[in-house]
């Protein structure tokens, strides 16, 4: 019998391959995010108190900038990861478990779009 | 004997539940986890300030660095590294190593420890830097 045909089990996280799938992607994000969050918030602590033009010129070198961008894009993919996992052990009603992880889904690739934005616009902007 | 399918008790039992140090520590996981979501907000909104200009830049950094705001990052810090650590020991226990309650309780305390280091020493840096 497919794990998947379990009655009552809905959802990525708890369904047959596609939960395989999901618990080896949410490693892979966790061990991307070893260096990553050490390289990011050692440069964050370093700047976050100073004024605009050194912010700007430390997050428009190209390191920087790709450090801070991966740090936020692979950490909304964990959190994402993370919180269908926590729904689908909380919610037990399929019709709101379903709906808040669409919604969760579409907050998700709203931030980013303007996490995207945001870096892009950091990088070219003219001091 | 048969119950509501759609109703059925779940483990473990809250409210005749003892904590303990390691089960503590596993739904802090969880809940560290959902607060970090706010801290990364946070930053999302920060460069995005950065990105608009040096007005919103200057406006949104006043927020941050309030009182109130250095309470919140200090607070994501916390989470951030208690997270980090936590989750580096489900990466041991992924390819399973630390299995043992000896091993399960000294990984506990080197948790807690290196949180408590890490906390420190980022501080320590954002002080000499700052």
């Amino acid at each position: 019998m497919m794990f998947g045909s379990v009655k009552g089990l809905r959802g990525q996280s708890h369904k047959g391959v596609e939960s395989t799938n999901h618990w080896i992607s949410q490693r892979f994000t966790s061990i991307l995010l070893v260096p990553l969050s050490i390289l990011f918030v050692v440069n964050f602590v370093r700047v976050f108190d100073k004024p605009f033009i050194e912010v700007l010129k430390t997050f428009q070198h190209p390191v920087n900038n790709l450090v801070a961008l991966l740090f936020i894009l692979i950490s909304l993919w964990h959190y994402r990861q993370g919180i269908e996992v926590v729904i689908e052990d909380y919610v037990h009603d399929l019709r709101i478990r379903n709906l808040t992880l669409r919604l969760i889904g579409i907050m998700c690739w709203f931030l980013v779009i303007v996490v995207i934005f945001s870096f892009v616009s950091i990088y070219r902007m003219e001091i | 004997m048969t119950q509501d399918p759609q109703n059925r008790p779940l483990s473990p039992h809250l409210t005749i539940y003892r904590p303990q140090l390691n089960s503590v520590l596993s739904i802090m996981h969880r809940i560290t986890g959902i607060v970090l979501f706010f801290g990364l907000l946070l930053l999302i909104f920060w460069f995005f300030s950065m990105s608009v200009g040096q007005a919103s830049f200057d406006l949104f950094s006043g927020l941050i660095n309030s009182l109130i705001g250095r309470l919140i990052l200090l607070g994501s810090l916390c989470a951030l590294w208690y997270h980090f650590f936590s989750g580096v020991r489900h990466l041991f226990w992924d390819v399973g190593i630390g299995f043992g309650l000896e091993w399960v309780q000294r990984s506990s305390y080197a948790v807690l420890l290196a949180t408590i280091s890490l906390i420190i020493l980022t501080l320590l840096i954002g002080v000499f830097t700052g």
